[in-house]
């Protein structure tokens, strides 16, 4: 499910948001969404936790190795 | 409570698979309060950068987003004195030092706290205060 979903709000200001998207974003009762204004639009960030994001993550060496990268381009920006 | 500032460099092991002790001890002091730690807006903008570029604009999102909303620090924004100090640093170590990093260690300055940082050299560097500054050095080496 890539495409639009429309809902409605309902009096209290609430949404349904539809199951597709539930199960394909992992929420579930009790989780969190950040809400962020984006150019006129209203972007909703799911929230994990970022020990549970932990192994996602990439390593201190290749880390250190991204930062000196970006240092460079940004050295020879300027 | 100690109040401390936080640089790219560290949140950056933070944000590691591998990450270290130090950091993981140092957030921990955070989340538990005994700890205040104060982070520059365009420190996070830079750690938002090298999260996206190696997995993705959404876990970018996701990733600050999330720590933003689990970490109790203190989000900084420039002010004028900021200003004046981390462009004279800038100046005078146009080189050595990134606008961000100036920015850091003139925050660090101007309020006497200690920065946390990856940077080896800082006190080397040329600058007039840059003898008061304190710091407390992370590696990303083990």
């Amino acid at each position: 499910m890539t495409t639009r979903e429309i809902v409605k709000i309902t009096r209290r200001g609430m949404i349904t948001i539809p199951l597709g998207l539930r199960k394909k974003f992992n929420l579930k009762i009790g989780s969190s969404v950040a809400l962020i204004e984006d150019e006129g639009k209203l972007t909703l960030i799911p929230l994990k936790d970022v020990e549970a994001l932990r192994e996602e993550f990439i390593s201190k060496k290749e880390m250190a190795e991204i930062i000196d990268q970006t240092d460079k381009e940004e050295m020879e920006l300027e | 409570m100690q109040i401390i500032c936080i640089d790219t460099g560290v949140l950056s092991i933070y944000f590691s698979k591998d990450i270290t002790k130090e950091v993981s001890d140092l957030i921990d002091k955070v989340k538990k309060g005994i700890v205040e730690a104060h982070i520059l807006k365009p420190v996070l903008v830079e750690v938002f950068h090298h999260l996206c570029r190696v997995k993705g604009l959404d876990f970018a999102k996701t990733t600050i987003v999330s720590f933003m909303n689990q970490v109790p620090f203190k989000e900084i924004d420039l002010n004028t004195p900021l200003i004046i100090k981390a462009g004279t640093l800038k100046c005078q170590n146009p080189k050595k030092l990134s606008y961000i990093d100036c920015m850091c260690i003139a925050y660090a300055l101007n309020m006497k706290i200690p920065l946390h940082t990856t940077e080896k050299t800082l006190n080397k560097l040329a600058g007039t205060n840059l003898q008061n500054l304190k710091t407390v050095k992370y590696s990303f080496i083990d």
